[in-house]
């Protein structure tokens, strides 16, 4: 199962909802269009990963460099509704206590609405 | 010019104001007196002149009173014998005998009186008488003119004619009167003649007596009666004459005579009186005259004086006041108030002085104020110069900071990339270690060091050192560290590679440096040491005994000097627990503040002293930390680098066997090639072989990902067609993953750096989770080396 992104515009900001797998050979276009967003000063992306199977460090990666960028330019990068096993890398990271990752969707929703 | 008024302006020029007024005061004074001294000495004289003439007419008066006795006398003598003789006239004579001139005619008139007392005792004679009183009278009328000669009388221009008036006519002619009348009273036959003889003296005489008068009515206008008994006097003298004239016929005409004869006398002595008195009043007026003159001349000689004296103190003063004014003036300015004028209100030369003052002044006061505002407006532009200046020196200066700045830049980052192109990863083995480490005197070394697998499973080790230091040494050291590690990589013999690179380097040596070097091969299988040295120090082995020998060399000559010269190969053992230390001479040569140096004594004495068994990188840092103390801080002298490779004392870990497994059944056998397009197909076939237990095959992904990832990018350097083999094993409790390579030894589980996973979002550095994921998920993780290539197996249990 490949990797995929669905990228959607609203008023609010972007909403992707990923899917597959993320890994050394699949995270690099990921990287690269999360980056473009936060090119434009206070972006707001919210990012669904019900749907991702899988997650390297290089996955990891991407999400550090991109929440870095998001604090550089003002920007909001919200995390929602990972599965346990995903959960469970981000938390061996230590990026739950550095990335804002909220596991209802909804509520998720709402905070990105307020950003 | 110049020379004639010289002697004038020497004096004036040695005399104040005040001396310069007073000799002129005094000259002029001088001038004045001697020009009024003639004037009045000549008044003067003419005073004398008319008080003897004065004098002189006192004493005829008194002269023609006793002319008058005498005459009377003698006319009563001729007719009474017995009338006595006249006393002498002892007033007449006392005052005659006063002046010596008159001697002789007072003694004729003594000798004529004594001849009438004698004539009177012895003659009767009337004729006789008449004869001696009239030679008295003629003694007298000498002494009259004596006297009058005496007084100058006919000396004076103005009296002359009055003088001949009184004292030569009006005698004579009452004399000449009186005798008449006694010669016609005596009667005597020589009668006619006489009459006739004092016709002639009467007739000459009245010219002159009318001369007489007519001056000295000039002379005294008042005298106006003169001319009355004149002509009155004239009249009698006429009536005589002709009474005289009938008389000769007729002598009753002598009572006649004799009447009329009295009354001219008489007539004659008014007109004398009135003559006297007249030219008396003139000279007393005359004298009051010339007295006038003199006080008149004294007069203005005084008031010219005083004029003089009063118009020079007024001078002085002014000129004072104004060489005062000047002067204060002057030293006012002078003492710095500018804005002194000085005003000076008469009309001299001073008053240009000061208008030329007050010019220069004023003058004086704008040149300043110009002067002032050149010095301002110089000041301004000086400061806006420094200004300028300032700027420039600051904007100067800041390039040439950002121009060092840079240089610096440049320079850290040409010392980042000589690091970087030295090995900092070394090898740490079950069995043998290595560890090195370099440290640039100056931004940039010329030492390196190298330590590098060879195919067949030995190990490279190499130390040089380039001769001088700075950028130049950096490029040869890189030139020198390329060449060496291209020759060495093949694995030939370390002679080889010396006498190959030493030729190399030759060919292009533009700076004429060059290179110690000392390489070895080193056989972790059997801890033998093959090396040649290029005029490097001799390595240093530590026995675990703690002795210390410094290996063979040949006397070889270092890389760089001349080609074609062959080096020779030596071979040494490290027996297990040794220690072999390569090092340059920035650590012997290492000096102390004192100056001292390192010294092999110290090192040597350092290294039997260390501790092997703390590992090679502990000893490489005591090492620099020993120099470093040695140094104690001052500027290193050259680039310091060791390198150390330890024998390990323990037994071989890859004779260790793995952990047995109970029931061990291989579920997946999958080799793949070192690209990360492998991967994916991999992940694919073990999720297909954990289908049942999705989670593990996360984890077994996971782990094989971050390790595989790892292999192809750092270990095996890109080279794609290298083989992995991956091993999925599954017992009762565990799932078992081996993971196979044949890259250089490398253990992820001890030398990877573990992840500080509470630093916040911005402290956190990108990368370097993988192995952190691989520890945390698996429970036994661990790595081997087992010659041909690393072996990973990692252990998973399969509870929850």
């Amino acid at each position: 199962m490949s990797f995929q992104s669905e990228m959607l515009q609203t008023e609010q900001g972007w909403q992707i909802a990923l899917s597959g797998r993320l890994d050394t050979t699949t995270c690099g276009e990921l990287e690269q269009s999360l980056l473009e967003i936060f090119e434009t000063a206070a972006s707001a992306i919210l990012i669904d990963f019900s749907a991702l199977e899988y997650i390297s460090s290089a996955g990891l990666r991407v999400f550090l460099v991109a929440a870095k960028r998001a604090k550089q330019s003002k920007g909001t990068l919200i995390l929602c509704a990972m599965p346990a096993a995903i959960k469970n890398v981000f938390a061996i990271s230590g990026f739950l206590k550095i990335l804002d990752v909220i596991d209802d969707r909804e509520l998720a929703l709402a905070q990105l609405n307020r950003a | 010019m110049q020379t004639l008024f010289a002697p004038t302006v020497w004096l004036s020029g040695r005399l104040t104001f005040s001396r310069k007024y007073l000799l002129i005061g005094v000259v002029v004074l001088l001038a004045l007196i001697a020009l009024s001294q003639p004037v009045l000495q000549h008044a003067d004289a003419t005073i004398r002149r008319a008080e003897l003439e004065r004098a002189g007419l006192r004493a005829f008066v008194i002269q023609a009173d006793t002319l008058m006795v005498l005459i009377e006398q003698r006319h009563v003598a001729i007719q009474d014998a017995t009338q006595p003789p006249p006393a002498a006239e002892q007033q007449l004579l006392a005052a005659a005998q006063r002046h010596p001139e008159l001697a002789d005619a007072v003694t004729r008139l003594q000798t004529s009186w004594d001849a009438v007392r004698t004539t009177d005792e012895y003659s009767r004679d009337p004729q006789h008488r008449f004869a001696t009183r009239t030679a008295t009278i003629n003694a007298l009328l000498s002494l009259m003119q004596a006297s009058a000669r005496l007084h100058r009388l006919n000396v004076d221009s103005a009296l002359d004619a009055a003088c001949d008036l009184l004292t030569v006519r009006l005698p004579l002619v009452l004399e000449t009167l009186g005798k008449q009348r006694d010669v016609l009273t005596l009667d005597l036959v020589e009668l006619a003649s006489y009459a006739l003889g004092a016709q002639v003296v009467l007739a000459e005489a009245v010219p002159s007596l009318k001369t007489g008068v007519a001056q000295l009515i000039e002379r005294r206008p008042t005298a106006a009666n003169l001319q009355h008994a004149l002509t009155v006097l004239l009249t009698g003298i006429q009536r005589q004459q002709d009474t005289a004239d009938r008389a000769l016929d007729d002598r009753t005409a002598l009572a006649d005579l004799s009447t009329l004869s009295r009354a001219n006398l008489a007539q004659a002595r008014l007109l004398l009186d009135q003559a006297v008195t007249a030219a008396d009043a003139y000279l007393v007026a005359h004298i009051e005259r010339l007295q006038h003159t003199q006080w008149s001349i004294a007069a203005i000689l005084i008031g010219t004086v005083i004029a003089i004296a009063y118009l020079f103190a007024g001078i002085y003063l002014s000129t004072l006041r104004s060489l005062k004014n000047l002067s204060q003036g002057t030293a006012a300015f002078c003492s710095g108030r500018l804005d002194t004028r000085i005003t000076i209100d008469t009309r001299d030369e001073l008053v240009l002085v000061a208008r030329n003052f007050n010019t220069v002044a004023t003058e004086f006061q704008r040149l300043l104020e110009v002067i002032r505002e050149q010095n301002a407006s110089r000041q301004r532009e000086l400061e806006t110069l420094v200004h300028i200046r300032t700027a420039e020196l600051a904007k100067s200066n800041a390039q040439l900071r950002a121009a060092g700045q840079r240089v610096q830049e440049e320079l850290m980052l040409a010392r980042s990339m000589q690091a970087a192109i030295l090995p900092q990863d070394f090898p740490n083995e079950v069995t043998w270690a290595i560890h090195a480490a370099m440290y640039p005197a100056r931004e940039l070394g010329g030492d390196f060091y190298d330590c590098f697998a060879l195919a067949d499973g030995r190990y490279g080790i190499l130390i040089a050192d380039v001769s001088g230091k700075g950028v130049g040494a950096a490029f040869f050291m890189a030139v020198s560290r390329t060449v060496l590690l291209d020759l060495a990589i093949n694995g030939g013999p370390p002679s080889e590679i010396l006498a190959h690179a030493n030729d190399l380097l030759c060919e292009r040596n533009p700076m004429q440096l060059f290179v110690t070097a000392c390489y070895g091969i080193y056989d972790p299988r059997n801890g033998q040491l093959l090396y040649a040295n290029a005029g490097h120090h001799p390595p240093l082995l530590r026995q675990a005994s703690g002795s210390i020998t410094a290996l063979d060399c040949a006397q070889d000559v270092a890389l760089g000097v001349m080609d074609g010269l062959t080096y020779t190969d030596y071979t040494a053992t490290l027996a297990l627990g040794a220690t072999l230390l390569l090092y340059t001479d920035g650590v012997t040569e290492a000096l102390s503040p004192r100056g001292q140096e390192y010294g092999d004594d110290r090192l040597h004495a350092w290294l039997k002293a260390a501790v092997p068994a703390d590992g090679a990188e502990a000893l490489v840092n005591a090492l620099v930390a020993d120099v470093a103390s040695f140094v104690a801080g001052a500027e290193a002298s050259d680039d310091l680098t060791c390198l150390v490779l330890c024998r390990k004392s323990g037994e071989l870990c890859v004779d260790t066997p793995l952990p047995l497994l109970d029931n061990m059944t291989v579920l997946l056998e999958h080799h793949l090639h070192a690209r990360l397009g492998d991967i994916p197909p991999l992940a694919e076939r073990v999720e297909t072989a954990l289908a049942e237990r999705p989670d593990l095959a996360l984890a077994a992904n996971l782990c094989l990902e971050e390790l595989i990832v790892n292999t192809v990018q750092h270990g095996l350097n890109g080279e794609s067609d290298r083989l992995i083999h991956v091993r999925l094993s599954l017992s009762d409790e565990w799932l078992q993953i081996i993971i196979k390579d044949d890259a250089p030894p490398f253990d992820p589980f001890t030398e990877a750096p573990v992840p500080n996973i509470e630093l916040g979002l911005d402290e956190r550095p990108i990368g370097g989770l993988g192995v952190h994921l691989v520890k945390s998920i698996m429970d036994e993780a661990r790595a081997y080396y087992d010659g041909s290539g690393n072996l990973i197996v990692l252990l998973k249990t399969l509870h929850h």
